[in-house]
């Protein structure tokens, strides 16, 4: 369906996740405060900064985990904050979640695991879902473990499958909750070669990690957040070359020094 | 010897009371099915309300629970049972000794489900919210089946102490197990068949108990 006209060029232009002055409190602590962030579509943005500034419960909010206390998100043009439940339930199939603790379902092996979703949000059939579940299993490189249970596999083979159980719900965004920060360091490059290929593959994806150097080399822009609000972002190269806020030059110079 | 054999272990009036003892069994069958079957369910929904964060269930639940679990089961039966028909609520002696029973029940059963749902980490939930899964889906297909086998060994702990508890039904003139023996040995002069009631019991029990303990060897995390 490809027409040419104003339409096409308004789609094309549209963000696929606006954040628009968002703001969050719990009790009289504020989380966030006025953040606006757009991630277009296709694009990979990697959310950095020190524990506690606010990163994780950002990426939250996108798939309204948390409520807001001000500002609005919308994803493809769509204000996930308003909106009846029945949307809700759609948008959040479609925006692919994946945890730092993997939060698969223990009790079900890897083939159910993947399907579960695609049967019960999206009422697909169990062969559908079980052939688009085998399908994203091969895409993480994990197609023979379908009848493994959680407890079987390593973490980093938990967090692909926990990838694949988001992708087979055909997200049009990915957001990442610090994916490889529970990981061995082992098992780390294969989650991140996972989302290496996903963005070749034109995912649109969201990136809360302390990996700068998936950071650096994987990411289209890097956002550099402390104390609940946005410092600074730009594209890799100047976030990490040349960063131009003391509050980022101070975090990267302590991630660069050795310990001790 | 013989004298206690005689009035312990007599094999004729076995005989003699065993049709009676089986139609108590029958009874007590029927009882333990509706009362662990309700009880089960009822707590479930107890369970549920008691960590709701809407406050008009929570509150009424747990003031349930504790008042249920705080009253002795015989007080609660001859009460439903005795007590009942002066507001004009007649109850045959089965649906006595089910209600309360069941309200006894529920709350055990309830305080192991809020045990068994609490047990299962918040990220299971998110995790399944996440994709699309409705409230009542998560429950049913992610909590639900983790809360039960955690706490699995409780559950059928309490359905052993629920089928004990039956035999408070003699009281109420319910001709369950317990009452038919009782009768019997009225009639025989005789202990037989209160040592058959209890036997019975036990053969019907003793398996529940090894699989509990089963159950409950230290699990490897």
């Amino acid at each position: 369906m490809r027409r040419v006209g104003l339409l096409t060029v308004d789609r094309q232009m549209r963000p696929s996740l606006q954040i628009v002055s968002l703001s969050k409190r719990f009790g009289h602590l504020t989380i966030l405060r006025d953040i606006s962030l757009s991630v277009m579509p296709g694009e990979l943005v990697c959310l950095i900064g020190p524990s506690g500034s606010g990163k994780s419960t950002l990426l939250r909010c996108c798939n309204r985990l948390e409520e807001l206390s001000g500002g609005d998100i919308l994803i493809e043009g769509r204000n996930i904050y308003s909106g009846t439940a029945r949307d809700l339930k759609t948008l959040r199939a479609h925006t692919g979640m994946v945890f730092q603790s993997f939060n698969l379902y223990p009790h079900l092996d890897v083939l159910a695991n993947v399907t579960l979703a695609q049967r019960k949000a999206l009422g697909r059939t169990r062969k559908e879902a079980e052939a688009k579940a085998l399908d994203m299993l091969g895409l993480v490189g994990l197609a023979d473990r379908a009848k493994s249970y959680p407890a079987q596999l390593s973490g980093g083979q938990q967090q692909r499958v926990a990838i694949a159980r988001a992708l087979a719900l055909d997200p049009t965004l990915m957001l990442f909750d610090e994916p490889t920060s529970a990981l061995d360091p082992e098992t780390v490059g294969s989650v991140l070669s996972v989302m290496r290929n996903l963005k070749t593959r034109g995912m649109t994806m969201l990136v809360v990690t302390h990996e700068m150097s998936f950071a650096r080399e994987a990411a289209d822009r890097v956002v550099f957040m402390d104390g609940g609000m946005i410092v600074e972002e730009g594209p890799p190269e100047a976030i990490f070359g040349a960063p131009q806020m003391e509050r980022t030059q101070a975090f990267l110079s302590r991630l660069s020094k050795p310990v001790g | 010897m013989d004298a206690f054999l005689q009035q312990f272990f007599n094999i004729d009036i076995l005989m003699e009371a065993m049709p009676l003892l089986m139609r108590g069994l029958w009874i007590t069958a029927q009882l333990c099915v509706a009362v662990v079957g309700l009880g089960l369910v009822g707590g479930l929904f107890v369970a549920l309300a008691s960590i709701s964060q809407r406050r008009w269930l929570k509150y009424p639940a747990i003031i349930y629970v504790d008042i249920f679990r705080a009253l002795p089961p015989l007080v609660l039966l001859v009460f439903v049972y005795s007590g009942l028909p002066f507001a004009g609520l007649n109850l045959t002696p089965f649906a006595a000794v089910v209600v309360a029973f069941l309200l006894n029940n529920s709350s055990y059963y309830g305080e192991v489900y809020r045990a068994g749902l609490q047990s299962v980490p918040n990220g299971q939930r998110e995790a399944a919210r996440a994709s699309g899964l409705s409230e009542t889906q998560t429950l049913i297909h992610v909590i639900l089946p983790q809360a039960i086998r955690n706490v699995l060994p409780d559950l059928l702990s309490n359905t052993i102490e629920v089928v004990k508890l039956t035999s408070l039904a003699s009281v109420v003139s319910l001709a369950e197990l317990l009452y038919t023996a009782n009768m019997a040995r009225s009639i025989t002069y005789n202990a037989t068949p209160l040592v058959a009631a209890a036997l019975i019991y036990l053969a019907l029990l003793w398996p529940l108990v090894r699989l509990v303990s089963r159950y409950q060897r230290p699990l490897a995390i």
